[in-house]
């Protein structure tokens, strides 16, 4: 089956608004707002009653508007959803996003008006996103079809990283924790695609796989619609771009009563992890993990390897990041004999000079931002972990700001390539902590409140690492 | 068509499943490596291969019940294990007789294997995914430890040796407590062949299972294999 390729939801020059109003609690007046606000290309509006809002004219129909439009946004009530459809079909529309309720989420009747819009759009070339949904964000092109105002969803600036998701709940949720992570420029493509009755998460793969903005891609699945395509879009992509999964629904069991052992132990979610690894995707645990690897990736370098250096004022840390390396199957780095031979010259002699490197209560901010230098350039070391804790001293919080801002900025201007390498940073501690956190927000460190949790998005990272070395060595041999 | 696939579809056409020797000859004429095996259905083939078993080097035989109605020997007691040249005419009479009422067909004897850990390597339908191949510790530890993992079929090389190292039972490929280590590019083999068996064969097989696959000191060699056949398309 070869359907129409997705890409004018996502890059439209012409929209219509089905359902527009003027009344400003109206989730159709939301639809106008945004549209007005950021999108540049032809706008179009249609309401059954005509007439006029903010001075352009409203179609009675789709039929009505005098061009084709590229897509068309449909918030009316289920019962009339049919009819707009069948314009839409009749004139040739690509791109329909259903934002109404009162489909197959509501049960049977609702079930029998979806098939019937499924049915319409068969052999056509129109394609349809929802119902139910919550529909697009696609900063670029100036398309924001989210009926819900921009003070209580967030909405990202124009960034590397395309998500979908079926949940306009989950949806929302990432949107909003980006927005204010960093310097907001987070979303390529965003799409929420409630029912599914139509576009899948195989037609998303594929689009956002070769859309050239979007270098990541994140997916959050209840279940998929097709999951050979998906793995079979998802292979050729995955060399090339990260794909994380947040597969939830996790105990919806597939396996049948079978009488082999290898069709009895193969229960769905497990089934489902392994294959998500076979094939490079990066399958995280929950939300949180979900916008952590955001950051991640889209701040920082894929680590080299496996080897994770510690800097440090608080031994006990030390200790629990180095089980917590450990446990994710990562290593502590044997620090290079002329790191070790800098690291003693410079500190007191009671300060544990080896990875874990551990400041002590008396570290002041220079004698910390030394350290996290060496580790850079170390070249038995892939990945950093500060954690810090503030309440030392003589550690005074805002020279260590400036001068780690000052290392960071002018990393690439000042040293070799080889000394840029993933930072991450955890600070345990009072307001001060606070004060760091947000500062290494704007410098695009990845912050997490405690090793064990940073230390998990190390190791998607580091499990991504292998995969793309594994590829290259198939790729070398010639057997991918 | 080799004379053992034909086998195979002539099986599917009287709509049963393979016996377990069915599937050794089958699995034999695809290339995968099983211990001498050998079948006797009546008094005068068991006469026969009597005087194999009194020449040849093993010192004792295991002994499977054959019969369609069967699917799991272990609840019928219809495996014997560890018996010897002497008592093998008298076994097989025993059981002839004792399992005559649930269609026996004949005994599949085969030597005792040496030591070794057990494992799992099969392949299986997901609704989701289509044809996987499954890896992982098998034998009697399979619903306890619940240790496999799964992969796409067909399987490249790389993919079977990512499984391997998917698992979390790694110690018990090293060879504990002295027993072999697992050769993990026979195991690769194996497992490729496997997966590119199911592969071809996907329009009649559903599933194939070789459990348990003893890592023994001369090979990994499954102590039984089932295959089931799509029901649906018969």
């Amino acid at each position: 089956m070869n359907k129409d390729p997705i890409t004018t939801f996502f890059e439209a020059k012409s929209f219509a608004i089905v359902g527009a109003t003027g009344n400003k609690d109206k989730l159709g007046w939301f639809i106008i707002d945004n549209f007005l606000t950021h999108f540049d290309g032809d706008l179009y509006l249609v309401n059954a009653k005509g007439g006029e809002i903010e001075g352009m004219p409203v179609y009675k129909n789709v039929l009505e508007i005098p061009v084709i439009v590229d897509a068309v946004v449909i918030a009316i009530p289920a019962r009339f959803v049919q009819s707009v459809v069948e314009d839409c079909v009749k004139k040739g529309i690509k791109s329909v996003i259903i934002e109404s309720g009162g489909f197959a989420e509501v049960g049977d009747e609702g079930k029998l008006l979806q098939e019937k819009l499924v049915e319409t759009i068969k052999d056509t070339g129109t394609r349809i996103m929802g119902p139910n949904c919550i529909g697009v964000l696609s900063p670029e092109a100036g398309i924001d079809t989210i009926f819900i105002p921009q003070d209580r969803v967030g909405r990202p600036k124009g960034g590397p990283i395309s998500f979908f998701t079926q949940s306009g709940a989950m949806g929302s949720a990432i949107l909003s924790s980006l927005h204010h992570a960093g310097d907001g420029a987070w979303i390529s493509r965003f799409a929420s695609y409630g029912n599914a009755c139509d576009v899948n998460e195989v037609d998303f793969i594929k689009y956002m796989g070769q859309d050239l903005s979007t270098r990541i891609i994140m997916a959050h699945l209840e279940g998929f619609r097709d999951g050979y395509s998906f793995l079979k879009e998802a292979k050729k992509i995955t060399p090339k771009k990260p794909i994380v999964l947040l597969k939830t629904n996790r105990t919806e069991l597939g396996a049948t009563a079978s009488a082999s052992h290898s069709a009895s132990v193969a229960s769905d979610d497990a089934v489902v992890t392994a294959l998500m690894k076979q094939h490079g995707i990066i399958r995280v645990e929950d939300f949180e993990e979900m916008t952590s690897l955001a950051r991640a990736l889209r701040t920082q370098p894929i680590p080299r390897g496996a080897r994770i250096g510690v800097v440090t004022d608080g031994g006990g840390f030390a200790v629990s990041a180095s089980d917590a390396i450990e446990k994710e199957g990562l290593s502590l780095g044997n620090l290079d004999k002329q790191t070790f031979a800098t690291l003693k010259a410079k500190y007191p002699p009671w300060y544990i000079s080896g990875n874990p490197l551990d400041l002590t209560g008396t570290v002041t901010a220079e004698e910390f931002q030394f350290g996290i230098e060496q580790f850079c350039f170390d070249p038995n070391i892939d990945a950093i972990l500060m954690i810090i804790i503030p309440s030392a001293p003589q550690f005074d919080v805002h020279d260590f700001i400036n001068i780690f801002s000052d290392f960071i900025v002018n990393i690439k201007d000042k040293h070799p390539e080889s000394a840029i390498k993933p930072i991450f940073s955890v600070t345990l501690g009072g307001e001060e902590s606070q004060i760091i956190d947000a500062k290494m927000e704007k410098l695009d460190i990845p912050v997490f409140s405690t090793p064990d949790k940073a230390l998990t998005i190390v190791k998607y990272l580091v499990e991504y690492r292998n995969f793309l070395n594994h590829n290259r060595t198939l790729l070398l041999e010639g057997r991918y | 068509m080799s004379e053992f696939n034909a086998k195979l579809l002539a099986i599917h056409s009287e709509r049963r499943q393979p016996l377990e020797v069915e599937a050794y000859d089958f699995l034999i004429s695809e290339g995968i490596k099983f211990p001498p095996y050998y079948y006797a259905r009546t008094e005068a083939e068991m006469e026969e291969i009597m005087e194999i078993l009194d020449n040849d080097i093993y010192p004792s035989y295991a002994f499977k019940v054959m019969s369609p109605k069967i699917l799991h020997k272990s609840d019928f007691k219809a495996v014997f294990l560890n018996v010897t040249d002497a008592d093998a005419m008298a076994t097989f009479m025993d059981l002839k007789e004792r399992f005559a009422p649930l269609d026996f067909r004949g005994v599949l004897i085969v030597p005792m294997a040496g030591d070794g850990v057990e494992l799992l390597l099969g392949s299986t339908e997901d609704p989701t995914f289509g044809l996987i191949s499954v890896f992982g510790v098998g034998g009697t530890l399979v619903e306890v430890l619940k240790d496999v993992t799964f992969g796409k079929a067909p399987l490249t090389r790389a993919d079977a040796q990512l499984m391997i190292k998917s698992i979390n039972s790694q110690e018990l490929l090293n060879g504990p407590r002295g027993l072999p280590k697992l050769n993990e590019l026979h195991m690769v083999d194996l497992m490729v062949k496997i997966s590119d068996i199911a592969c071809r064969y996907k329009s009649i097989i559903k599933e194939i299972d070789l459990n348990p696959l003893r890592v023994t000191e001369n090979g990994i060699f499954p102590l039984d294999a089932r295959i089931i056949l799509r029901s649906e398309t018969c």
